[in-house]
């Protein structure tokens, strides 16, 4: 790992066993009633010795053994902690997802005035435990909500204690910085009527008009199965469901030609653009509905100064790779669609229908960039969502 | 979460009114009508207990109530300044006169913080007042019941930081995680951990042997001992004298002067007196050695400075020999030398000279005289050379007579006859002679000198002197006491004391002696000294300050005397304190107690308040005497017997101990597993569902089964049975329960527990019935 760069959590994956991580870094913190403590029995000490006022010598000398006292208990009970975080599932932004560490206590005796601190720039959890039984793993979890998607620099979860009196405080490192990227917001889509709308949209030539009518060929009937959360209610079909009493809903073949070319064009002249951000949204919706079915592909492309390519396989990895991609997305101020053109020519490209979701209105990018992939693009301007499609709020 | 808080409340009020409670028993001795105000202090305190969190002062209101204490506290300063006398202003020097006056106001602001709305900060203020109270009582008294109140104060205080930090923590705490409130063994743990180590660092730090700080250390607080700085006896200060365990010298005692291998003495007298000093002029409560203007006389034995290679011999049958090692006195002190008393001196050699018999080592072994006591010449102050010296010692053909004759005339004794100071004394002590010719004690002839009426004889000296000694020390009249007290302010010491109070300590009934024979013409002498010792054997001899004492020295003429002019006189020691022997041997509780406390005393006085420059030393000095070879010979003989042979006690002694060491170490691991257990609850419930199916049914998991596993197979086994069929789901039950508890961090509502222990009772029962118990 080279020094500066935080690992990635797999935030999309459950997480393995892993080793429980060794302390990185031991600190002393003297909080201010500590400070004040200190500054109190170096005057008491010092008006003891010089006026030759022994109890208020040996009053400061008990003050300053509690003081050392609670130093070494605190980092001798720190020495048989051990911690680690563990972050399940998939993190989106603004969307509240548990942020969960492990905690145990190895020796004979059980832990206890210590705390569990994990914070970062977007959140701040903690857990005090008390008697924590030594051999223990105590599983603490706390519900986080981040904002900004991104990659999400998390420093070290930390060991505190002050035990027993609170005027020192040690701390414990464990592990390394990691980072978890956080995934772009997720708005509603109704993937149906974006199939649809592909394979609807008109276009003026008659290349598109091949396309069109190739993509009306796509979507095929296939067979009838189990409503499932998701699916259009257009695709019910009535009278199964009446007979059978469930909801069963028309499954199509959409075969290998239903995979989807998803081009996102971030273009914004400001570092922080909310159309951007509405434009990334909108595509990860669109990758994340469109890669519900497993048979589904999607090859994602961002354009930008430096094109980036993504190509979708099966599962849920995969599509969280996409997503991964957009959200490290960054507003550029230019959109080449050759280079666009060139970079997707370099993989195998889907026979599917190709997506162009762009910050502004159609500048003519949709049709530039149709003619370097020789294939009909539809645009959406994601500043102007489609109806079949409702932002996240 | 209540009970932290509960907790932490409590602790914080008893800390602030331990904090109160030191400053006033502090401040008592300054400003009496400090009780009334700790006692209302003590009450706002338990008020503001009772509304904690339910009532407080508005800001506005605090802020005024703030003011008021600030005028009426200028007020009272105001008032401290103006008032005639008798104030602090004139009794202690500026600036610490303004100390005690800091305290009521300390006082004050506690109870006016506690009633306004308090936050996290506010509580770290009340303790720093809370501290800042016990430092200034600390600065104020030396008194060891303070001591106990500081002790207690700490411990409160640590208390209640402990209750502190799991109150400030409890918001954060897992659910399931809420920890038992702190409990005061806790804190007393850490805090007797801490005033431990404390004690080893403050008798370790260096000392500036010029810093004395007088207001805990001579406020009127008395020890027993002498004052090597200040050779007086003090009347005028009263109370309870504390006992000082702490060495002033030891001696060693030979029956022969051999430098090689002197034979140990270990017969010495148990009332041996040891001589320091003597006195000839009291005045207002003081007894002091002046140059009265008339010195000399001609003393037989007297003043003779030679050098001598070796002690005389003046009685080989009786004399024996006693070697003085004092400890080492502060740079600049002089050395208050000590010898056994009386003192004997040789008889005239060839040359007419009496040769001392006290000598003192010096340059390498090489040996001079010089007789303490007889002599204008003085040690070096500081000299090394004075810490050992010796004597020989002749014991006194009758007991308290000196061997010692003094030819000294009219004019040089009429110097120990003062007494002027204490006229009611002088009346008192004659009234008190008149009685003993009407009760026919004394003849009439006794009284009557040439020179007064009033005076007794000089051949009478020795009965009287004897009868006022017996009067003071056994009539019943006069007690002795470690308590000194005053009834009439405006007598002498000495006079309250025989007419009033009538209890004291050794030096009232030798002052009183003394003044007392002094009223009737018999010259006397006060002599502070010490009287017995503590031996470890082998002729060494431990001499302490409790061993202080003080005694009374008249002249007299023995019948039968060779007429001179001048006369020989002699000097007859005299004990008027009552021994203590009429109370008897028998154990008293009272006695054990009044004992302990006073050592106890001792040791807080000379370890922790008057702990300087010089006692620093001396402990050193102790601790290099101490033969910490004796401690491993000892241990050595304690395993192997006497003979040092016995190899079968010594087995027994090592089984014994490896026993006590195996046992011990099952018990610390049975009581850490317990502990552990009662950390967490959470599976309490279940290990006792395993201890239930364990000792009725003989049910224990088997390895790698888990415990819904173990309690499908339990249930299994109940359901068998007739007599547990009806428990047969509580094994089911109990594990679910340990599993959301245990792995789910879900705790148990109060009902849900109850009814798991229902639950687990009748599964108790069942099974017990079915194992048929």
């Amino acid at each position: 790992m080279t020094a500066g760069v935080a690992p990635t959590i797999a935030a999309h994956t459950t997480v393995a066993r892993r080793p429980w991580p060794a302390p990185t870094r031991r600190r002393t913190y003297v909080p201010r009633e500590g400070a004040y403590w200190l500054l109190v029995t170096a005057a008491l000490w010092l008006t003891g010795w010089f006026k030759g006022i022994n109890l208020i010598l040996l009053l400061a000398y008990v003050l300053v053994v509690m003081w050392v006292l609670n130093w070494v208990v605190a980092r001798r009970m720190l020495q048989r902690a051990m911690v680690r975080r563990k972050v399940r599932g998939p993190v989106f932004a603004e969307a509240t997802f548990t942020w969960e560490v492990e905690a145990s206590v190895v020796g004979t005796r059980p832990l206890t005035g210590w705390e569990v601190v994990d914070t970062g720039p977007g959140h701040d959890v903690r857990w005090s435990l008390s008697n924590t039984p030594s051999g223990d793993s105590i599983r603490l979890w706390r519900d986080v909500t981040l904002t900004d998607r991104g990659p999400y620099d998390c420093p070290p979860v930390r060991a505190i204690s002050s035990f027993p009196f609170g005027l020192v405080r040690q701390e414990v490192e464990y592990g390394v910085a990691e980072r978890v990227i956080v995934l772009p917001r997720l708005g509603l889509l109704h993937a149906g009527r974006l199939r649809r709308w592909l394979a609807q949209t008109a276009r003026p030539d008659e290349r598109a008009r091949r396309s069109r009518r190739r993509l009306a060929m796509e979507a095929e009937f296939h067979g009838l199965r189990q409503f499932r959360p998701g699916d259009s209610p257009r695709w019910i079909h009535w009278r199964t469901s009446a007979r059978t009493g469930e909801l069963v809903v028309r499954e199509f073949d959409h075969g290998t030609h239903h995979d989807l070319l998803l081009v996102v064009e971030p273009f914004a002249t400001a570092q922080r653009s909310a159309e951007v951000e509405a434009a990334v949204s909108l595509a990860a919706t669109v990758c994340w509905s469109w890669s519900q079915d497993a048979q589904d592909r999607v090859v994602l492309a961002v354009g930008g100064p430096e094109p980036v390519v993504r190509v979708g396989g099966d599962g849920p990895d995969s599509m969280i790779d996409l997503l991964e991609a957009l959200a490290v997305v960054r507003p550029a101020s230019e959109f080449s669609p050759r280079d666009v053109g060139r970079v997707l020519h370099r993989v195998p490209l889907p026979a599917g229908p190709a997506l162009l979701i762009g910050t502004r209105p159609d500048v003519g990018t949709a049709d530039g960039l149709s003619r370097e992939l020789d294939r009909p693009v539809a645009y959406v301007n994601a500043a102007q969502p489609p109806t079949f499609y409702q932002p996240p709020s | 979460m209540q009970q932290i808080t509960k907790q932490f409340h409590r602790s914080m009020y008893i800390s602030l009114g331990l904090a109160c409670a030191c400053l006033g028993y502090a401040e008592y001795e300054f400003l009496p009508e400090i009780s009334v105000l700790a006692a209302v202090v003590g009450v706002l305190l338990v008020v503001a207990y009772r509304v904690e969190g339910r009532w407080a002062l508005s800001i506005r209101a605090a802020n005024v109530l703030g003011g008021v204490i600030a005028l009426l506290a200028g007020a009272w300063l105001t008032y401290q300044f103006m008032r005639p006398e008798g104030g602090l202003i004139d009794q202690l020097p500026a600036p610490t006169w303004m100390l005690p006056y800091l305290g009521p106001l300390l006082m004050v602001l506690v109870p006016a913080k506690l009633f306004r709305p308090k936050h996290n900060g506010d509580v770290w203020s009340l303790q720093g007042i809370g501290l800042i109270a016990v430092a200034l009582g600390s600065a104020l008294t030396g008194d060891p019941v303070f001591g106990v109140l500081m002790l207690a104060y700490l411990v409160a205080g640590a208390w209640g930081l402990l209750a502190f930090y799991q109150y400030r923590q409890a918001e954060h705490f897992a659910a399931n995680r809420r920890p038992a409130a702190p409990a005061l063994w806790q804190a007393g743990k850490w805090v007797l951990a801490s005033t431990a180590l404390a004690l080893g660092l403050f008798l370790c730090t260096p000392r500036m042997s010029e810093a004395r700080w007088e207001l805990t250390t001579t406020s009127g607080r008395l020890v027993t001992g002498t004052d090597e700085n200040r050779p007086s006896i003090d009347l005028n200060r009263f109370g309870t004298l504390t006992s000082n365990r702490e060495k002033a010298f030891d001696v060693i005692a030979f029956t022969r002067d051999d430098e090689i291998d002197p034979p140990p003495k270990t017969d010495l007298d148990p009332g041996q007196r040891w001589r320091q000093w003597d006195f000839n002029f009291y005045e207002r409560g003081q007894w002091q050695n002046r140059d009265l203007g008339y010195s000399a006389g001609r003393r037989l034995g007297g003043n003779q400075r030679a050098l001598q290679l070796q002690l005389p011999s003046i009685d080989p049958a009786r004399e024996f020999y006693l070697e003085f090692h004092l400890p080492p006195s502060r740079p600049g002190a002089r050395p208050a030398m000590t010898f056994a008393d009386p003192l004997a001196v040789k008889r005239p050699g060839a040359a007419g000279e009496r040769t001392s018999t006290i000598m003192h080592r010096k340059f390498g072994g090489r040996r001079f005289s010089w007789a303490p006591g007889l002599s204008n010449e003085q040690p070096t102050p500081g000299a090394p050379s004075h810490a050992v010296y010796d004597q020989v010692y002749l014991p006194p053909a009758e007991p308290g007579v000196t061997p010692v004759t003094f030819q000294v005339d009219e004019p040089y004794l009429e110097q120990f006859r003062g007494c002027v100071s204490v006229p009611r004394l002088r009346t008192w002590a004659g009234d008190l002679l008149k009685r003993f010719v009407r009760e026919g004690r004394l003849p009439a002839a006794a009284v009557g000198d040439v020179t007064s009426p009033d005076r007794v004889r000089p051949e009478y000296y020795e009965v009287v002197s004897r009868l006022f000694e017996a009067h003071l020390a056994h009539s019943g009249q006069f007690v002795y006491s470690l308590t000194t007290t005053r009834k009439d302010n405006d007598l002498d010491p000495v006079e309250d004391f025989v007419l009033n109070t009538h209890t004291g300590q050794c030096t009232r009934f030798a002052s009183a002696l003394a003044l007392m024979l002094r009223a009737v013409g018999v010259p006397t002498k006060a002599v502070l000294g010490y009287r017995g010792y503590e031996t470890t054997g082998n002729g060494v001899y431990e001499v302490l300050q409790c061993h202080a004492h003080s005694w009374v020295e008249a002249f007299i003429l023995r019948p039968g005397a060779k007429p001179t002019d001048p006369p020989e006189w002699r000097l007859l020691t005299l004990d008027p304190t009552p021994s203590g022997d009429d109370a008897g041997t028998k154990f008293d509780w009272a006695q054990w107690w009044e004992s302990a406390r006073q050592n106890a005393a001792s040791l807080f006085k000379n370890f922790i308040i008057d702990y300087d420059a010089d006692q620093q030393q001396r402990t050193r000095y102790a601790m290099s005497q101490t033969g910490w070879w004796w401690t491993a010979r000892w241990t050595w003989q304690l395993i192997l017997g006497d003979q040092e042979n016995d190899w079968a006690r010594a087995l027994m002694f090592a089984s014994g101990v490896t026993a006590i060491v195996l046992g011990v170490r099952f018990l610390i691991r049975r009581w850490r597993a317990r502990r552990a257990l009662r950390a967490d609850p959470a599976p309490a419930f279940y290990h006792r569902l395993l201890a239930a199916l364990g000792r009725w049914l003989g049910l224990t998991p088997r390895r790698g089964q888990t415990p819904g596993e173990f309690a499908a197979a339990a249930g299994g086994r109940l359901r068998a049975a007739a007599a547990t069929r009806d428990v047969a789901d509580v094994p089911a039950e109990t594990a679910a329960l340990y599993y959301r508890v245990r792995f789910g961090n879900r705790p148990l509502a109060p009902a849900e527990l109850q009814n798991l222990i229902a639950g687990l009772k009748r599964l108790e029962s069942a099974t017990a019935r079915a194992a048929g118990r």
